[in-house]
């Protein structure tokens, strides 16, 4: 029976970098191995997990307060910047912590990174017995541990060292399945089944480590099951360490038990250039189901290699079978052996081309392999050759996530769930930051956090033409500004996650620069005021995004002026106002949308003052703790809130109540411009809606905003709606639904269940009808009329209708009568 | 028809959560002693007892063992037609640990269940005695009692909510909860003591006749820990007594040694006609509740040949009053009671000296283990913490290892509860205060 308690064992951690360029503690393959080892000797050993991380110190915090001294960080070439700086951390906040780094990106690597680091070791061999030893022996004779390497330790380990057995060549099977533990437990599956690594102790074979073909198509078969189970059919297992396979027999082996398990299931592995163009194992994939094959190129390959695979590309793309999807991606490796870079990697960028041109591989699925083992961490800077191929074929990838955290912060609305104890944005309106105040960001900023430079005066000169893969797998330009931000980051011992820069470049355009992001397009953004844009019908989808702002009273009379027409109407006036984000829109916005309390984002001046909102005033200053910021936010909202009378207010199921209002509206025009602008709340979410529908499908294509309606309580098209801004509220429709025609077909969007619906004309004709609170009784005659039908088929439709609007969750007190 | 929405495999809905969560929710495997772990082998303090009612913890070898017995013997009886030793021999631990007024015991499984068949008992008991009218219950309107239609019916707080699920259980008064403005939850002073005194004769004076009986917690629980203090209980009695109206107590969360004495009335010394258990009834290994009632009640079902119309088929499951009988012998123990009241002393008074300070601390409440800690927005008013700072202290608890369950009873506290298991260690204690302390501070 297991004695629990805090402090009895090894925490594991692992932070996973998701394509996002987001970070999460999560589980891991590797990790799993361990954890099943331990549990195979008797033993826990906790794995700390975390969906929405805070800080740097929040993080440390959580992995001290599971109690156990020993912390093992898993390592990969993307989280070693975030893991230097956690071991940091770690060892200041309680040096007793004993911190061990372990994965094959850093087994292999040895005193000197040791030497550059903080952690107290790094596990070389054997993962799994290496962190239970550590777990079952006292810090001071840890040196005697085959297979870590100890900060007080000479290179290599005695002869004399303890083996726990004998090395065979299905090494891997030794360890317990993890499968079947993590179905029982309902672990949160892992899309990835290991054939082999290079975590053995007997390096005569180079480290390598298998599983036989059966316990490999065993694992396979546990995996699917797990992966069907939770994911569905369309789940792409990932075969981790195929390429290590230099043996056919074994290669052929473990395809064929991948063959045997093939099914809904596909398979992503990496092989070795040279297996595909000399050693003919393409067919052999195919049949084997796999689905993405990295292809692992050397950056240097000579004019003959090159040759055999430009010839084969036409074979290989030919052969592909129809039905199944596949996708080729390359990963360069082999870099650091050439000391003339740009003459010996031509031929290579003559096989990217002519791969890329015959379509058999898409430019932006080429990447670089992040670091070699047993090389010092550093930037690739890309020959010449294959920078050009980059700029030439690749194009931007889009960043999502950083996106939409970018449009959060311009506009105020950030999602329910996304605070998470951190301030997400942190905006530097000035331009430039107080370098003696940098530390205190640390506090504020999580781990995913983004720094953004507005109004940045940086020349567009300080970046240069060197293109670059870093840690991250991301392409990279250097950036002068940015370099220098990371310096003085790490400096001060701040972990800097994101920080973009905001140039100005002519009259209301800027580029957005991420990160040092390579932009192969620079990204510019249209930023103007609503009276600029009223004036100029500014066409929002010539650039990246447009942001209108309202800073004047005149911006607002015309805005106002635009939500009017809409709500009379029920149309839009202008194309640009679903192209454009409305700066700082929370204020605008419904209920809840005033997220200021809970500081998602934060402005700082030049004197290092803080606001909760753009413009605002100061709520504190960089000296203040979160937490004195964020209650002091709290008793700021209260009060205005209290002056308002917001509790008792008509509208305060509809109004943001925005806490912080801009220096143009005193408090008593802001509750008078809500209350008489009902719709405003509506306004911005059928913008938003619309916002939605051009970005993520293609309803809106070839669409005029002409050609847009929408229906309000205040505005019907097909039902006689005679009530205007007092229909508002007798409407039986829950505001949860949108009612709105693109030429002239009537859609029903539901928010709660995200469904869109495409309704007949007669359905949306008794929908607008409950939208303006009309009864049965009323619906019936007019559809008799309207439609001259018999009285009995206008009430079967009716009744239908409400039945359906009922069944979707639709009407407000209505529902409860069709059922 | 278009959808965008994704299918959730998860294939449960979690209590009093919104219907989607469920995924993020990473599952418990083990537990032992006041720690349970997770499935990725975290380990946590569990600062609630489950959900209050694993009192002696998790692992206990006599609880285990009294079930593993009564496993063998047999698992299930009857409990219309058959009885059985270990359901009676628990039925006569039970009223051999209360007051002799309380004669007959009727079992349950649940808290909720407990408080649904005292209110049908209140309501028979004077229907039999040919007093129809007398059918109005007096409740606290930030009291919580259950999630049945009757118990829910019955409770102050989440009334918002509960209105959707209408038409509700009629005949319930909600009398306001002996707190002011002037002081805090915890600590009411004389003065407003007799205001809340008055208000509760005035409200005898014009509604006794029709008052069936009063539910009350003698600890506010859900709603923040207030403590009922012992003269309006006593006040209560003596009106309860006048008018002719039953007395109930819902010791579901107080009962069963919680508050350092076998039972939250024990501190008063006013004994209900009515008594409500369940949660650590057996340590919560297993579904059980009873109804404990007077010998008046008893007599009159009897006179009239009548029967109570309550059953649920586990009612009186051997195996749960198995580990009943083991529960109550841990806790008759020598010293047991005492270590509960020493401990939830400890735990007070080092949560006042390590937050006394702290600008988000008010106060902390609560008797022997059921201990509730105030949060406040602004110390001077005492005004709630916002929900969403609740939400992220609390969450932030969890992931530095400690569980404990928030409070939030708009307009008048907010905070989160500590129900540790009786059988937390000092220096349990102190580690539970310092991990409080650390997050609190923003760390």
């Amino acid at each position: 029976m297991l004695k629990l308690s805090f402090g009895n064992g090894v925490t594991l951690a692992y932070f996973e970098h998701h394509p996002t360029r987001l970070f999460t503690a999560s589980d891991q393959l590797d990790c799993r191995y361990v954890r099943a080892y331990f549990k195979q000797q008797g033993a826990t050993a906790a794995q700390y997990v975390e969906s929405n991380l805070s800080n740097i110190y929040d993080a440390a915090e959580d992995l001290i307060a599971l109690g156990n001294d020993r912390i093992a960080l898993y390592i990969t070439a993307a989280n070693f910047r975030l893991c230097d700086r956690l071991t940091t951390v770690l060892k200041e906040l309680d040096d007793s912590t004993h911190i061990v780094w372990f994965g094959g990106y850093v087994s292999v690597q040895g005193k000197k990174l040791l030497d550059r680091i903080q952690a107290d070791g790094i596990i070389q061999q054997e993962p799994e017995q290496v962190i239970y030893a550590l777990s079952e022996t006292e810090p001071e004779e840890w040196s005697d541990i085959a297979g870590f390497l100890g900060r007080n330790e000479a290179v290599g380990h005695p002869d004399t060292v303890e083996t726990y057995h004998s090395p065979s060549v299905y090494e891997l099977d030794q360890y317990e399945g993890i499968w079947e533990e993590a179905a029982q437990a309902r672990q949160t599956p892992i899309y990835t089944v290991k054939c082999a690594d290079t975590l053995e102790r007997d390096n005569a074979r180079g480290g390598l480590r298998i599983h036989s073909p059966g316990r490999f198509q065993q694992d396979l078969e546990l995996a699917i099951q797990a992966a069907t189970r939770t994911a569905g059919s369309e789940v792409t297992l990932q075969i981790a360490g195929f390429h290590l396979l230099h043996d056919r027999t074994i290669r052929s082996e473990i395809l064929e038990a991948m063959e045997r398990m093939k099914g809904s299931t596909g398979y992503q592995i990496e092989v070795e250039y040279e297996w595909v163009v000399k050693e003919g194992i393409w067919q052999q994939l195919l049949q084997a189901g796999i689905t993405e094959i990295a292809i692992r190129i050397p950056l240097l390959l000579t004019e003959q290699q090159a040759q055999e695979g430009i010839s084969l590309a036409d074979t290989l793309q030919d052969s592909q079978v129809p039905d199944q999807r596949l996708n080729v991606t390359v990963t360069l490796t082999d870099y650091a052996a050439s000391h003339d870079l740009t003459a010996d990697s031509q031929y290579t960028a003559r096989l990217l081309s002519a791969w890329t041109a015959n379509k058999f591989i898409d430019a932006n699925h080429v990447r670089i392999e992040p670091d070699q083992p047993g090389r010092e961490q550093e930037r690739v800077i890309l020959p010449e050759p294959i920078r050009s191929y980059l700029l030439k074929y690749a194009a931007d990838e889009p960043q999502p996530a950083l996106m939409n955290g970018y449009i959060a912060f311009m506009t105020g609305h950030y999602p329910g769930s996304s605070t998470g104890g951190c301030v997400k944005h942190i905006g530097y309106t000035e331009g430039s930051w107080n370098p003696s105040s940098v530390h205190r960001l640390g506090e504020y900023s999580g781990v995913n956090s983004a720094l953004l430079f507005e109004n940045n005066q940086v020349n567009r000169e300080e970046k240069n033409d060197i293109v670059y893969a870093d840690q991250d797998g991301v392409w990279k330009q250097h950036n002068e500004l940015f370099d220098e931000l990371v310096q003085t980051t790490e400096q001060q011992q701040y972990y800097l996650s994101n920080a973009h820069q905001i140039v100005p470049l002519e009259e209301c355009t800027y580029e957005l620069q991420m990160n040092d992001f390579l932009q192969i397009e620079p990204m510019h953004i249209r930023r103007m005021d609503y009276l600029k844009a009223a004036q100029s019908e500014p066409n929002g989808d010539e650039v990246g995004l447009q942001f209108l702002e309202i800073t004047s009273e005149e911006d607002l009379e015309l805005f106002l002026n635009d939500v009017d027409h809409f709500s009379r109407q029920g149309k839009f006036k202008h194309g640009f106002e679903i192209q454009s984000y409305i700066v700082d829109s929370c204020r605008w916005s419904g209920a809840h949308h005033c997220r200021a309390r809970e500081l998602p984002r934060m402005f700082v001046d030049g004197q290092d003052q803080i606001s909760a909102c753009r413009g605002c005033p100061s709520i504190g200053d960089m000296y203040d703790s979160l937490d004195s910021l964020l209650t002091q936010v709290s008793v700021v909202s209260d009060q205005e809130q209290l002056l308002r009378g917001c509790q008792t207010c008509d509208i305060r199921d509809t109004c943001s109540k925005c806490s912080f209002l801009p220096s143009y509206m005193n408090r008593q025009q802001y509750c008078d411009l809500r209350r008489k602008h009902v719709m405003l709340h509506r306004y911005m979410q059928m913008v938003q809606l619309f916002k939605v529908l051009r970005k993520y499908t293609q309803a809106l294509h070839g669409i005029g905003i002409q050609d847009i309606k929408v229906s309000l309580p205040t505005v019907t098209h097909l039902w006689p709606n005679h009530s205007g801004v007092e229909g508002a509220a007798n409407s039986l429709v829950q505001d949860t639904v949108f009612l709105f025609y693109m030429q002239d077909q009537p859609m029903l969007f539901h928010s709660v269940s995200q469904k869109i619906l495409k309704l007949n004309e007669l359905t949306s004709l008794i929908l607008e009808g409950f939208m303006a609170g009309a009864d049965e009784v009323e619906l019936i005659r007019y559809i008799t009329e309207k439609y001259q039908v018999e009285t009995e088929y206008a009430a079967s439709a009716v009744s239908q209708a409400e039945a359906m609007f009922a069944r979707e969750g639709c009407l407000k007190k209505m529902s409860a009568k069709a059922g | 028809m278009l959808t965008t929405s994704a299918v959730s495999s998860y294939p449960m809905v979690h209590p009093l959560k919104d219907v989607r969560v469920g995924e993020e929710i990473t599952p418990l495997a083990v537990g032992d002693g006041i720690y349970v772990q997770d499935t990725n082998g975290k380990t946590y303090m569990d600062g609630i007892s489950g959900l209050w009612n694993i009192s002696l913890g998790y692992q206990h070898p006599d609880i285990r063992q009294a079930i593993v017995d009564q496993l063998d013997a047999i698992p299930y009886v009857n409990p219309v037609d058959q009885s059985n030793p270990t359901t009676l021999e628990f039925a006569e631990t039970l009223l051999s640990i209360t007051p002799p007024q309380l004669s007959k015991v009727a079992y349950t499984c649940t808290g909720s269940e407990s408080v649904e068949l005292a209110i049908k008992l209140i309501r028979k008991y004077y229907s039999l005695r040919n007093q129809p009218g007398k059918t109005l219950i007096v409740v606290m309107d930030k009291s919580y009692h259950g999630s049945y239609y009757g118990s829910m019916s019955a409770s102050g707080i989440d009334q918002e909510i509960s209105e959707s699920y209408g038409p509700k259980v009629p005949g319930f008064h909600f009398h306001p909860v002996p707190v002011c403005s002037h002081c805090t939850p915890g600590h009411i002073s004389d003065e407003c003591l007799d205001q809340k005194i008055l208000q509760l004769e005035q409200l005898f004076e014009q509604k006794g006749s029709e008052i069936a009986g009063i539910l009350l917690e003698p600890i506010i629980g859900s709603g923040g820990i207030i403590p009922l203090p012992d003269r309006y209980l006593h006040k209560v009695q003596e009106l309860c007594r006048k008018h002719d109206t039953l007395l109930v107590f819902d010791e579901v969360a107080t009962g069963m040694g919680r508050t350092g004495k076998m039972f939250g009335f024990e501190h008063s010394g006013v004994v209900p006609d009515i008594l409500c258990l369940s949660k650590g009834i057996n340590s919560g290994y297993l579904p059980l509740g009873a109804t404990l009632f007077s010998d008046s009640i008893q007599q009159a079902f009897a006179s009239a040949g009548s029967h109570i119309e309550h059953l649920s088929t586990q009612n009186g499951n051997p195996i749960a009053c198995a580990a009943g009988i083991a529960t109550v012998k841990v806790l008759q123990q020598p010293g047991m009671l005492e270590s509960i009241e020493r401990k939830g002393m400890q735990l007070r008074l080092s949560l006042e000296q390590a937050l006394g300070n702290h600008s988000l601390f008010l106060e902390v409440r609560g008797r022997g283990l059921m201990v509730g800690v105030a949060l406040t927005a602004d110390k001077e008013t005492g005004a709630c913490l916002p929900p969403e700072r609740l939400a992220e202290i609390v969450s932030k608890l969890k992931r530095r290892g400690l569980i404990v369950y928030p409070f939030n009873t708009p307009n008048l506290t907010t905070g989160f509860h500590l129900f540790p298991p009786f059988i937390i260690q000092e220096h349990e204690v102190e580690k539970m205060v310092q991990l409080i302390k650390k997050v609190l501070e923003g760390r």
